[in-house]
């Protein structure tokens, strides 16, 4: 285990001289104790009369019309309500903290399920080849054949609008591009003399496979996977935007951001604490995780590295 | 193998590529009950009533066994009914086309701008490696890879046109639509304002436009750059060490010769390799900026007919941009092959 040791060492150095990845891991920390601590910081309170809901991710409301309707304009920031309201009067503040889980779960759940199905699709293309090999690539081709955020929205348009439906959508749309990246590697690692001796010395398929060829060939996955947390939660978020995903009054920073649109200044008065606050969030999240991603390549890659 | 062998050869592989597209969106129609499938195969708003639909699904047959319907479906595309739009109240192919030239107009001025910005700025991140000018560039890039597209727009339009009463939202002042589509002597020609204006010899319709066009431009080039410039940086880099480089500097060449003419020309190649996916990206922002900007595009038009549960608009516009993404795949591709002999006689 020594040089694993020595490596594990060595890449943490690496880190420690990144200033980007330290901002990088900073604000992703940051974020993680955001969403830890969701409970304290933004309690779900029952005394709130809008808080009718026992799901935690709908958004109280604060303040409500006791002539029976609801106060449609946003409300500017007070002691109590840090952040103001949003049209309808939900709380920004406990939007943005229980928000906070919101984003990670989709950012996570999406980018661990489709490298999940990308890392056994690929590695049985690349394991048995020929026809299977074949038959699977060609499927990730067609798939890879749309943009992206288009293939999303129609699964979504099908499967119906919801924010779990949503995360499937982005699994389909997004595990070819991981199948695809293993594969290549596992083929690239295959070449490799260790292999090879691995072979030789009479090592069974299964041990080359998962003890010298994986181990070997997963890198590039998971820098691609830490570079794919940020983009994901962006076009998660831009799905809610559109109104495919969370449903209103959830905390959900896409969502919050969509329900703004109407109080940038046009046509009545302009809050622009309701898409500045929830858009502020959304963008340092994505930037957390793309710093970290990017400082991920340079570390990992090894012809850039040990110059 | 020649060039026009290459070509070939790849064209044929579009065929099976293009039917798995098909295939793919027949799969998701089969999602639908037979009543939503309907407006896959209605040609005219009259069929919409309850019996009508019912006759519908008789007549081509939408509880049959799926590879029968297949068949079916296929003719009609191939025919080029794509179905009836609800949110239109028009056939899908109609307002495919009505809604192009929006969209395409934004496309002609960003695209270009996106391929010169991260050229330019990957060239002069690799040529001044790990200094002030290479870290700026790159965090800038990274930055704008995580900007939300909406959020941009929403800032930028409230930064300017709330403030400063610049650059209005929408595709064209209130006025010169008026004018552009009403007046006798006004002819669309190509359906592009920028364009059209200059044709009519109406230069004010052509700069109303163009100052529609700055905001969303803006966004699309801050958010889609990063990709490319990362490409063109690390093969720049690599380029620069290659040995023609040495040489190149050994017969006294100045710095700006070695790096315009013998690094930049060989790095240019995996840059164009990616701009096929550099399209996709692209074509991902200009759906939500063309919303929030109201553009009146084909990407504000998918949005409005996915939140309205519009099948036929959805599916007709996802086979359409599957479409366009496997041909500029494959111009890609073929310029690919001109610029490096290696990969049509490899």
């Amino acid at each position: 285990m020594a040089p694993t040791v020595k490596e594990l060492k060595f890449m943490l150095t690496r880190v420690k001289q990144s200033p980007l990845s330290l901002i990088g891991i900073s604000i992703v920390v940051f974020f993680a104790v955001i969403a830890v601590l969701a409970p304290v910081l933004a309690p779900p309170n029952p005394s709130w009369s809008a808080m009718r809901s026992t799901d935690p991710f709908m958004i109280p409301k604060p303040r409500e019309n006791p002539s029976g309707g609801t106060f449609v304009e946003p409300s500017s920031p007070v002691p109590d309500h840090p952040f103001g309201t949003t049209e309808f009067q939900y709380d920004l503040y406990y939007g943005m903290i229980w928000g906070t889980i919101t984003a990670f779960r989709v950012g996570l759940w999406v980018t661990f399920v489709s490298m999940f199905i990308g890392l056994v699709v690929g590695i049985v293309a690349a394991y048995y080849g020929g026809v299977i090999d074949e038959i699977l690539m060609r499927f990730t081709d067609i798939i890879l054949a749309f943009p992206g955020l288009v293939l999303a929205m129609a699964f979504v348009v099908a499967f119906g609008r919801s924010l779990e439906n949503v995360l499937l959508a982005l699994v389909l749309v997004g595990w070819p591009g991981d199948a695809r990246l293993i594969r290549g590697e596992i083929l690239r690692v295959k070449q490799e003399d260790y292999v090879e001796a691995a072979k030789a010395v009479g090592c069974s398929d299964l041990r080359v496979m998962f003890r010298h060829v994986l181990p070997n060939a997963i890198y590039p996955m998971v820098i691609s996977a830490t570079l794919g947390i940020g983009g994901t939660v962006l076009t998660a978020a831009a799905l809610s935007f559109i109104g495919l995903g969370a449903p209103p009054g959830y905390a959900d920073w896409g969502q919050l951001i969509s329900t703004s649109q109407n109080w940038i200044g046009i046509t009545a008065r302009a809050y622009p604490h309701t898409f500045l606050i929830p858009g502020a969030f959304l963008f340092t999240f994505g930037l957390g995780w793309n710093l970290l991603g990017d400082a991920f390549r340079d570390i990992m890659d090894p012809t850039l590295r040990r110059r | 193998m020649g060039l026009r062998a290459f070509i070939i050869r790849r064209l044929l592989l579009t065929i099976p590529t293009l039917l798995g597209t098909c295939l793919l969106i027949f799969a998701v129609t089969q999602l639908f009950d037979p009543s939503a499938r309907a407006s896959l195969y209605i040609t005219n708003p009259q069929q919409f009533s309850a019996a009508n639909v019912e006759k519908v699904i008789q007549e081509y047959g939408l509880n049959d066994p799926a590879y029968m319907q297949f068949f079916r479906w296929f003719r009609q595309i191939l025919s080029g009914n794509l179905g009836w739009s609800r949110t239109t109240s028009a056939p899908v192919t109609k307002a495919l086309i009505d809604r192009f030239p929006a969209t395409l107009e934004v496309t002609m001025f960003c695209a270009p701008l996106i391929i010169l910005v991260s050229i330019y700025l990957g060239v002069k991140s690799a040529v001044h490696k790990d200094t002030p000018v290479d870290h700026a560039t790159r965090t800038l890039s990274i930055i704008g890879s995580s900007l939300p597209s909406f959020w941009l727009s929403l800032i930028l339009i409230s930064f300017f046109f709330v403030g400063f009463h610049l650059f209005a939202p929408g595709r064209q002042s209130p006025v010169a639509q008026d004018f552009a589509y009403t007046s006798p002597h006004f002819i669309r020609y190509t359906g592009l304002m920028t364009v059209d204006g200059l044709l009519n010899g109406q230069l004010w319709i052509t700069i109303d436009a163009v100052s529609h066009l700055v905001l969303p431009t803006i966004v699309l080039v801050i958010i889609s750059i990063g990709g490319m410039m990362r490409i063109m940086r690390s093969s720049m880099l690599e380029a620069l060490n290659k040995g023609y480089i040495v040489t190149a500097r050994a017969k006294g060449l100045s710095q700006k010769e070695v790096i315009n003419k013998h690094a930049r020309r060989n790095a240019l190649i995996p840059t164009v390799t990616i701009s096929g996916l550099m399209i996709a990206g692209m074509l991902n922002g200009l759906i939500i900026t063309e919303t929030v900007y109201g553009i009146g595009g084909l990407g504000q038009w998918i949005v409005q007919a996915s939140t309205n549960l519009d099948v036929a608009a959805v599916l007709g516009f996802t086979l359409f941009s599957g479409f366009l993404f496997v041909m500029a795949n494959l111009i890609v591709d073929i310029l690919y092959a001109y610029l490096d002999p290696r990969i049509r006689l490899g």
